[in-house]
């Protein structure tokens, strides 16, 4: 792709570009855009529909990044590995040395970091959470913007610098800056038709030809006017995502469903052809390989194109259905009332071993997510997930994961890994419980806090340009997405670890508070020791109810710790400024990631081994049978968190021969409460076999957390804790 | 109705797909007057309480051996269990860490299995099931039987009992206002060879069957088949013949023989003598051929 002297050229240049325009934070983004996107965009290959692939290099500007931070942002690590290439030259070397001496302090990480204070640099944990262990963890990213690209597609490129002109006396700098970032559009887009002509001239296959003829069409279009077709509004939508940074999508059924129809039924593109364009699209997002993001929203009962966006979105279903990869990651709501054909199609393809679509509950998310985002129904019926599942109103509010948090680190601390042992101070549960959640409390504060400083160092630093100019509000108030654009800034905290706090706490209020069978210090040493000559003291606490079985002593437990640290989270809000602040019960693997810095708990679970998966049951401790793990998950209101990630494992035979009852099964939990369920499908045993072999296993596509895998890439500790679920 | 009264049950299982329509819980009760040498839940056919131990879990910690010395019987190297001395009373399952000890059956009062019951109202609602009582024979506990059957049906729960038929006429008539469904087994056709494998004759459970179908009673026939035991042309043609004798019926099912039997079998010390593996497609392929000929059904066909 790019030589080391090539990269090391294109970073001199971003960073001569900031530099020249550092009195001025909306030029200087404009101007860094369009200097990055001059050398990031990758040519298209020949089987490609549309246009759009970018790399990074280790100097630039994104929301999100693959190096986990945000902004304007310098990879020191990669940069002095570049150093170690024997061909540069001493001037290149040079040039090295002065870009990382250049960036010190200049990143928005740093910014962030610079503002912490002396308690957020002692309580919080600052180093890599792969191999410290830490409760609470800041994470560097703007993520999550699910972007409503239906005023791009209206309105054309045009219509927006249009737009900006209009407004300019508001806001000049801004207004300015926004229409340079949509010419920096529009110039990839004629750059990239101009690319296609040259091919065109070399290309000796008719069908191709074709192809190459109507892209190059298309980008003309869009670059001058509004797309008039299903295959340019596509391009246009993609192509302004890949810009932007988000690695969501939005509600594709809803600005694409009447493209779509449009162009089929008037017979402009066939059924298969539409098919085509969306699995060229689909590769595209692939490509991206952000697996824990990739969400094409789909469903939803408030949308105003019903019949055509339901069109769309059994084409996306099917599309994914042939595609069978762990991207895109297509999330269907569903609703009462839905249309039948397109809940069958949905099962269909999940029970295919698909893993999608995920399945939203909006009767249960809209009134839960109204209460939790304290926001009227008409706002919350526009919830979308993004990532691995955090809610977010589409297109109105922003609400990154700034930070995360172990619950059972937490706890430990209280047990044996801290400075003493609470179990001795504490006379009796309720004080041991309100000592911990107050310890929490104190932390959860400081990552709050940590949420707001992020937004406004990132506020402070860049207008976020492609984000300020789709998200609704921002244009017309003539301010900056983070720097009161966006109609409702909102944060969210990733909680691990849950379940197991929660299991935890119900083992210690029977043993050690209740029956006193265990002392405080039997307990602290059993733990500490790992069980190792604590065997019995383990036995005794695997015996101790666990959630999942519908067991009201442990399910209680589960409900009240959910409660109480939903509470604590969402109260947090009005302290650092946002207007909400919710948990969000989500995990990716951290649960596993976490898992193995945390020593053993006091549910039995053994030292530095995954945890389970968000407010899932343990993995193996729901023994009673899916319809009693589906009363206890529903136990834990979604009324008070941004939310949870629900993961089922199916055998085959549920959805073949059995599909009726699983129907049945699905439609009695979302009745009950259920908010969302992702299902994977698969055969007794695959788990087992794919580890012995698993070169017969490529295609076996797993969900882990909030994302789907192949199961043989997976880490063995991810592997490990999968097999430790239940397959119904 | 009395929800006081107690039964004797070795499991309860919730979200059951295979016993009948919808996701149901099954209530299995202890105790059987058959001894079918295929029996695929051995520790349900004496009807009291006793000991199950599963040699491949047990580590020999010695823990059981130390509270119950006259029962288990532990060396380094063995774990031999004195099953006639137990007393059933429960307290080696409590100590065992590894769960290879295990009471099974246990005694539960009505209302503690309605409390199980009404937690899967929505679903039985949902997906068209509810409650299937099954064994053991469930009319060995006949007075159980029928006042579970009867605390369900005043809450609107579909009901259904997994039989062998080898009951009375008279409790039959007792359980019939309050059952909406019979599972109800053909073993064997041959008189002679159902006393040779289930160890009672085959006569009453005929007349049961015939008389409920005379009733117009919705019924199930569930035919276990063995390889090597009942997967006879004569006992194939039979089921066939049944099929056309007995239009009305809601259906007839094959269930495939599986050898999960025989480890439970062992644990509770009984003797296991099939040796024939759990049927596999081939041979269930081989057996839909058969009926085939003998003129079964798509549906019977498509029943396993």
């Amino acid at each position: 792709m790019f030589t080391n002297s090539e990269k090391i050229q294109h970073m001199m240049h971003f960073t001569k570009t900031y530099e020249e325009n550092s009195h001025n934070i909306y030029l200087r983004e404009a101007r860094c855009l369009e200097a990055q996107f001059s050398y990031l965009m990758l040519p298209i290959r020949s089987e490609d529909l549309f246009v759009g692939r970018k790399t990074e290099l280790p100097i630039g500007f994104w929301a999100q990044n693959s190096y986990g931070t945000v902004g304007y942002y310098c990879d020191v690590p990669s940069l002095l590995a570049l150093k170690e290439d024997t061909a540069l030259s001493e001037k290149e070397l040079l040039s090295i040395d002065y870009l990382i001496q250049f960036w010190k302090g200049k990143t928005t990480d740093e910014k962030i970091r610079a503002q912490y204070t002396p308690d957020q640099n002692k309580y919080l944990s600052h180093g890599d959470f792969e191999i410290e262990a830490g409760i609470g963890w800041p994470l560097y990213r703007m993520s999550g913007a699910q972007m409503n690209p239906e005023k791009l597609l209206n309105k054309g490129i045009c219509g927006i610098i249009e737009e900006a002109e209009k407004l300019r006396s508001g806001n000049p700098d801004f207004y300015d800056a926004v229409k340079s970032a949509m010419q920096t559009l529009q110039t990839i887009c004629l750059r990239y038709r101009q690319e296609i002509l040259n091919q065109k001239d070399l290309c000796k296959d008719t069908q191709r030809l074709k192809e190459l003829s109507n892209m190059a069409d298309n980008l003309e279009e869009i670059a001058y006017r509004t797309p008039k077709s299903f295959w340019q509004a596509a391009q246009l939508s993609y192509l302004f995502y890949l810009l932007s940074g988000t690695y969501n999508y939005g509600r594709m059924d809803e600005y694409l469903g009447s493209y779509y129809t449009h162009d089929l039924d008037t017979g402009t593109i066939t059924e298969e052809w539409g098919l085509s364009l969306l699995t060229s699209l689909w590769k595209l997002i692939i490509e991206r390989n952000n697996i824990f993001d990739g969400r094409i929203i789909l469903g939803g009962k408030d949308r105003k194109n019903l019949e055509y966006a339901d069109r769309f979105a059994l084409a996306a279903m099917e599309t994914s259905r042939r595609t069978k990869d762990i991207l895109p990651q297509l999330t269907l709501r569903c609703y009462t009332g839905m249309n039948e054909t397109v809940y069958q199609k949905a099962l269909e393809v999940i029970g295919e071993g698909t893993t999608f679509p995920m399945l939203y509950n909006d009767d249960v998310n809209i009134p839960a997510v109204a209460n939790a985002f304290n926001l009227p129904t008409d706002i919350a019926q526009e919830y979308v997930p993004f990532g691995c599942g955090e809610y977010v109103i589409y297109n109105k509010s922003f609400g990154t994961p700034s930070g995360a948090i172990n619950f059972l680190q937490g706890l430990n601390a209280m047990l044996y890994d801290g400075e003493k042992n609470y179990l001795e101070e504490c006379p009796d549960f309720e004080s041991f419980y309100a000592a911990y959640l107050s310890d929490m409390q104190h932390i959860i504060e400081l990552l709050a806090l940590q949420e707001r400083q992020e937004y406004d160092v990132c506020a402070a630093d860049a207008p976020y340009l492609f984000f300020s100019i789709l998200f609704d509000d921002c244009l017309e108030r003539g301010k900056p997405v983070f720097d009161g654009g966006v109609r409702y800034l909102e944060g969210t905290l990733e909680g691990y670890g849950n379940t197991n706090t929660a299991d935890s706490l119900t083992a210690i209020r029977k043993y050690v508070y209740e029956e006193k069978l265990i002392t405080p210090q039997t307990m602290a040493e059993a733990l500490k020791h790992n069980f190792e000559g604590y065997e019995e003291i383990r036995t005794m606490l695997l015996a101790a109810p666990k959630y999942g079985n519908d067991d009201d002593t442990a399910d209680s437990m589960a409900v009240r710790f959910h409660e109480d640290i939903s509470n604590i989270i969402r109260n947090s809000a009005r302290k650092a400024d946002l207007h909400s602040y919710l948990m969000v019960v989500i995990n990716n693997h951290m649960n596993t990631t976490f898992g193995m810095t945390t020593g053993a708990s006091a549910d039995g679970r053994p030292g530095y081994s995954y945890m389970a998966n968000a407010n899932n049951p343990t993995g193996g401790c729901d023994t009673n049978g899916i319809t009693a793990m589906l009363n206890s998950l529903v136990k834990l209101t979604p009324s008070l968190h941004a939310g949870s990630v629900q993961n089922m494992r199916f055998s085959k035979e549920m959805f073949t021969r059995l599909l009726p009852k699983t129907k049945g099964l699905l439609a009695a939990y979302f009745k009950n409460g259920g908010a969302q369920t992702m299902i994977t499908v698969l055969n007794r045993g695959d788990l087992e076999r794919a580890m012995e072999e698993p070169e017969k296993y490529q295609n076996l596509i797993v969900r882990v957390g909030g994302f789907s895998a192949r199961f043989v890439e997976l880490s063995h500790n991810d592997q490990k804790e999968l097999l430790s679920r239940n397959t119904y | 109705m009395d929800d006081l009264k107690t039964g004797m049950i070795f499991d309860i299982q919730r979200c059951s797909m295979y016993d009948g329509p919808g996701i149901r819980t099954t209530v299995f009760l202890k105790g059987c007057p058959l001894s079918c040498k295929w029996c695929h839940n051995p520790e349900s056919q004496r009807p009291l309480s006793e000991l199950a131990f599963y040699a491949d879990k047990c580590v020999r910690c010695g823990k059981c051996g130390e509270i119950c010395p006259d029962v288990h019987k532990l060396s380094a190297r063995t774990h031999k269990v004195h099953y006639q001395n137990c007393k059933a009373c429960g307290r080696c399952e409590s100590v065992c860490p590894v769960h290879a000890l295990k009471l099974i059956g246990k005694t539960y009062q009505i209302k503690e299995v309605m409390d199980i019951l009404r937690k899967d109202i929505p679903y039985f609602a949902s997906a068209g099931g509810g409650l299937t009582i099954s064994g053991g024979e469930p009319f060995s506990q006949y007075i159980f039987l029928k006042e579970l059957l009867q605390h369900a049906k005043a809450e609107n729960i579909h009901t259904c009992i997994e039989t062998s038929g080898f009951t009375t006429r008279e409790k039959i008539d007792g359980v019939l206002p309050y059952t909406d469904l019979f599972l109800f087994d053909y073993k064997v056709t041959s008189p002679e060879l159902h006393r040779q494998f289930t160890g009672v004759d085959n006569h009453m459970i005929l007349e049961n069957f015939r008389y409920l179908y005379s009733r117009s009673q919705a019924v199930i026939l569930r035919c276990p088949i063995i390889p090597g035991y009942n997967d006879t042309e004569d006992h194939f043609r039979a089921i066939c013949d049944m099929e056309r004798q007995y239009p009305n019926l809601t259906g007839i099912e094959i269930m495939p023989y599986h050898s999960l039997g025989r480890e439970k079998a062992a644990a509770v010390n009984k003797a296991y003598e099939i040796t024939t593996p759990t049927a596999d497609d081939t041979v269930k392929k081989q057996w839909k051929r058969q009926l085939k000929t003998f003129g079964a059904s798509d549906a019977l066909l498509k029943s396993f």
